[in-house]
């Protein structure tokens, strides 16, 4: 809503430019901007009776505690009796509660005066002429949307107003044919639709150069009504706008005088005497009961009641004291939006003033406060990743199937299922994501210049039911995900030595994190899976339970984000991860009794993982094992082609005495047959 | 024989001086004092001399043998010296080469801000709760009294699923499911991704953060939501010359599930409040929105809403980071440019 000060101070005495947008700021009227005389306003849903010169008048008055002057409409009708000429019918008085209409005969069509143009401008509608200016002028005035009809285009001035039939067709004033369905409520004549109700006037009846006689509507349209019927149209108006936030249904009468006596004025048009006043539903004050003391609870002050009441009655509110507990307030039609005491709350403080209400702060204490245990993990998760050097990011938790298809997961059945947006904004954020890997890969190729850890604990959605848009009716699985990162790139020669970047670097890290957490050391496993190196890739998993993934990054989808080093990627679940938690922290009794340390070099096949041989060694050798690391691994001469030889470290402590070297020799014994029978390995010497 | 051992000190001194090596020397001390050097040879010389004479004569060869010990001591040490002087000038290193890229890890400045917001509230005394993203209707918009007319359940302003789930467009719907699952007092902030169907620009993302406060309770009022809003402020803010003693402001404004309702602000922190470009010459910075709760609000949870008050607030992390870090583009901190993010 854009007005001007001059217009504003017909009515009501006004401060300085700087002090209204302060005085409309603390009534709730965004200022947008202003410039001198001239302010940009923002009006909330809520309140339709701002969308007027007079009301935003009338807020000004209260809230400066100024009276407000209205002058009534000076109207002299001096031609035939409109009754009996002009008939309106009203199919649903839910639909239309009132509808007036007057006429206003042997107008001059002509441009309207410099002040009106003037005014009309500074509002930023576009002067027509004189007759189509009165009714954007007197809907600027007071807010009732007005429509003048070339009355000589109506059959017998005969006017229907009833819902659109399916199919039925309107040309509207900008040219353009609509066709309309029932939630369209319309204007029409004998013969065809003449407007549709509170949206816009149709082609055919419209004022031109030859018209001489004007049809002037002055209605109240249901606001739920014209908003559906926008919405079929797919465009509002500046009419539509205000009738969707409700239109005084007792100012109609007064608008369309208003609007006879300018047109008379402007046009020279003789205005038939009297008004059709179809008020099939009529609306009454709403009236809702005030306590003062409530009010007092809600806001934090101590109002007398007299201070309250003469608050209200600044805003035009008629308050009736019912006892000193209890006031009954009558709020006028153009109020619609009081309805219950809360609202009058609200209003006594707007009027009040905000700022007059004391800064307090709330009692009492809360032994829930701050995270949950679980939340508290994440926080343990991203400092864990950090404390190893990993940035964290934030990525678009939607994405499109190309990003997914790009990331090489495709193939990947909770990938191709994922949940899609009904109306999507963009081809780039077509569903929800399922996996975390697309995103990460993207900003590894943002930052492909560079050597970089990064890592991400975010959400994936995983989908119930099949997927496709008609059948989602269950929310997804929102579970949470931990992505990791990096990406390698040459170091300049006299930097030598920063820490290699590659598959075991990835496994440290992720080592350090489920440390971090307190998770059980997991079982590696050998695992082929896109967008990873098949040979270089490792399924992680706790208790026969899937933990994730991690893996250097197949060359072809590297090459594809324009990756020019290697790249490493791990995902982990999250939550799977918390259910494995310990949080007990238990102290373990520093060793008193001397370790023997053997070490043990065995010749195998070389296609047997390094764990099995570990697990085989460790089951074999009782409790009295107490570490077994592997420290070297070799094949070539003089080793056998399709073998390898693995030496172990193996450490062996008693917690209640010292070993005897008898005792280590015969575990020992018991290791290697072992290894002969399962592994079938052979003794290096 | 007294001059021969004179004469052998001096050959030594002489010598000394000439060596340039650790090597070099060695050699000497052989040539002097070794099995076959001078002096055993003056040694085996002392045959010769008077018997009466003997113990003079050894001692004063003796004498010479510590005299060139201790120059050949002496001479060592000096040429160790030398040569670690030597080793050190070949290991010159230009110090003002590059330092190496020793991994750094940051946290997200979205997270960062998180935790300070998470972390103030929890010492006011305010749980931390979560919810799904994705939301029925019912939860998103009807329990907040956004009916079904609502122009914020229009196509082109949220993001649907179906006709029965949205990507949730506040985190108020967390506010919902607690409500609805235990009495008051309720004190808890929610914090959390919401999605809008806005056209991303300098400004605005079509996801970004939330984190939205609840506090139902007997006695709340709107002065309290004033207070705990600004002593929140302040302390977010603190680290900012003069955030500790920002000023606020509320200035009505209509939500459909709270009223009274207010936007807030804060006196602008980059020009004190006398008005700049940030905040477009006002002197205060729009923040989020708040109010006291719909009485409607508490009634469709089954709160008695006469003998319970309550206030409720939202707003946007990303834009409290972008105060608190100067940042004017929203879209950085979903770039995860390493430039950017090493920043933080
Ligand atoms: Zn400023």
């Amino acid at each position: 809503m854009r007005i001007s000060t001059e217009w504003l101070r017909e009515y009501v005495a006004l401060p300085s430019p700087d002090e209204l947008a302060h005085v409309f700021e603390m009534a709730g009227i965004g200022v947008e901007d202003h410039e001198g005389e001239l302010f940009s306003l923002e009006v909330t849903s809520n309140r339709g009776d701002w969308l007027s010169a007079i009301g935003l008048a009338r807020e000004i008055g209260a809230m400066t505690d100024h009276l407000m002057r209205v002058p009534a409409p000076t109207l002299s009708e001096t031609g035939e009796p409109i009754q009996g000429r002009v008939q309106v019918e009203i199919e649903n008085g839910d639909d239309c509660p009132r509808y007036v209409a007057r006429l206003i005969e042997n107008v001059k069509i002509g441009p309207s005066p410099e002040w009106m143009q003037h005014r009309l401008e500074q509002c930023g509608m576009r002067p027509i002429n004189n007759i189509v200016d009165v009714t954007n002028y007197v809907m600027l005035e007071t807010g009732q949307p007005l429509h003048a009809f070339d009355a000589d285009k109506i059959v017998d001035k005969h006017i229907t107003v009833r819902r659109a039939h399916p199919g039925e067709r309107i040309t509207t004033l900008d040219g353009v044919e609509h066709t309309l369905n029932e939630e369209v409520l319309l204007i029409t004549g004998r013969d065809r639709p003449l407007a549709a109700a509170g949206i816009m006037g149709g082609l055919d009846s419209e004022v031109t150069e030859s018209t001489r006689n004007i049809l002037l509507e002055s209605a109240h349209f249901d606001p739920l009504r014209v908003q559906r019927g926008k919405r079929k149209l797919g465009f509002g108006t500046e009419a539509s706008r205000r009738f969707e936030r409700w239109v005084d249904p007792n100012g109609t009468l007064r608008a369309a005088d208003r609007a006879a006596q300018l047109l008379q004025e402007c046009a020279g048009g003789t205005v038939a005497q009297g008004a059709i006043d179809r008020y099939v539903k009529p609306m009454s004050d709403a009236v809702v009961n005030l306590r003062p003391a409530r009010c007092n609870a809600v806001l934090g002050l101590r109002l007398s009641t007299q201070a309250i009441i003469t608050v209200l009655e600044r805003l035009g509110l008629r308050v009736q004291r019912l006892s000193e507990e209890n006031l009954q307030v009558s709020a006028p039609t153009w109020r619609r939006d009081i309805t219950r005491e809360i609202d009058l709350i609200e209003e006594v403080a707007r009027v009040h003033g905000y700022d007059h209400i004391p800064t307090t702060l709330p009692r009492g204490v809360n032994i829930g406060a701050g995270r949950a245990l679980s939340q508290r993990l994440e926080e343990q998760a991203r400092s864990a990743l950090v404390r190893c050097g990993l940035t964290e990011i934030v990525t678009y938790t939607l994405q499109s199937a190309a990003a997914v298809e790009r990331a090489g997961l495709l193939s990947n059945d909770s990938v191709t299922s994922a949940i899609k947006l009904r109306n999507p904004i963009s081809e780039d954020y077509t569903q929800l994501r399922t996996s975390l890997i697309p995103s990460l890969l993207e900003t590894l190729a943002t930052n492909a210049r560079y050597r970089v850890q990064l890592f991400e604990l975010g959400k994936v959605y995983l989908p119930r039911d099949d997927g496709s848009v008609e059948t989602v009716k269950e929310q997804p699985n929102e579970c949470r995900r931990i992505a990791i990162g990096l990406l390698d790139a040459p170091v300049p020669r006299w930097q030598k030595g920063a820490p290699e970047m590659d598959f075991f670097f990835l496994k440290g890290v992720v080592e350090q994190l489920l440390h971090a957490l307190g998770t059980p050391a997991p079982q590696y496993q050998a695992s082929q899976q896109s967008p990873f190196h098949p040979g270089r890739c490792a399924s992680l998993s706790l208790d026969g339970q899937d933990l994730g993934v991690l893996g250097e990054v197949h060359p072809a989808i590297a090459e594809g984000y324009g990756l020019k080093h290697r790249a490493y990627l791990a995902t982990l679940e999250f939550d799977a991860l918390v259910r494995h938690i310990s949080l007990i922290k238990a102290y373990t009794p520093l060793m008193r009794f001397p370790a023997i340390e053997r070490d043990l070099a065995l010749v195998l096949r070389a296609e047997v993982p390094a764990g099995t041989v570990q697990t085989v060694l460790r089951n074999a050798a009782g409790s009295l094992l107490e570490s077994i690391e592997v420290f070297d691994v070799y094949s070539g001469s003089p080793i056998e082609a399709g073998f390898k030889s693995v030496a172990l470290a193996l450490r062996f402590r008693a917690t209640d005495r010292t070993l005897t070297d008898a005792e280590v020799e015969s575990t020992m014994h018991q290791i290697q047959a072992a290894a002969t029978r399962e592994l079938n390995a052979q003794l290096r010497t | 024989m007294q001059e021969q051992i004179q004469q052998l000190e001096e050959r030594a001194s002489q010598r000394l001086h000439e060596v340039a090596s650790l090597a070099d020397l060695e050699e000497v001390r052989r040539a002097l004092l070794g099995k076959k050097g001078e002096l055993t040879a003056l040694l085996r010389g002392m045959g010769g001399v008077a018997a009466g004479e003997r113990p003079r004569m050894g001692q004063l060869v003796n004498d010479a043998k510590l005299r060139i010990e201790a120059m050949l001591e002496a001479r060592g040490a000096e040429l160790t010296r030398i040569a670690r002087d030597a080793a050190l000038a070949a290991e010159i290193i230009d110090v003002t080469l590059p330092a190496r890229a020793v991994p750094f890890g940051r946290r997200h400045p979205l997270t960062q801000t998180s935790d300070d917001i998470v972390r103030i509230f929890s010492g006011l005394g305010y749980e931390v709760v979560e919810g799904p993203e994705v939301e029925t209707l019912y939860y998103n918009f009807d329990a907040l009294n956004i009916g079904p007319d609502h122009p914020a359940r229009d196509e082109k302003d949220s993001l649907f699923i179906s006709d029965n789930l949205v990507m949730r467009t506040e985190t108020s719907a967390v506010q919902i499911h607690v409500m609805e699952s235990r009495q008051p007092p309720v004190k808890i902030i929610a914090p959390g991704r919401v999605y809008r169907r806005d056209a991303v620009d300098r400004t605005h993302s079509a996801i970004f953060h939330q984190v939205e406060g609840l506090l139902v309770d007997q006695g709340v009022t709107f002065g309290d939501l004033k207070g705990t809003l600004t002593a929140f402020l302040q302390q977010l803010f603190e680290a900012i010359p003069g955030g500790s003693s920002l000023r606020t402001r509320f200035r009505p404004h209509y939500f459909p599930f709270t009223e009274p309702s207010a936007e807030f602000d804060i006196s602008c922190i980059f020009c004190g409040g006398t008005g700049c470009s940030t905040c477009k010459g006002t002197g205060w910075i729009e923040l989020g929105g708040c109010g006291m709760v719909h009485p409607g609000v508490l009634e469709n949870v089954r709160y008695d809403s006469e003998t319970y008050t309550g206030f409720a607030f939202g707003f946007g992390i990303e834009r409290m980071a972008m105060i608190k870090f100067g940042i004017d583009n929203i879209r950085l901190f979903y770039d995860n440019d390493i430039r950017f993010s090493q920043q933080f």
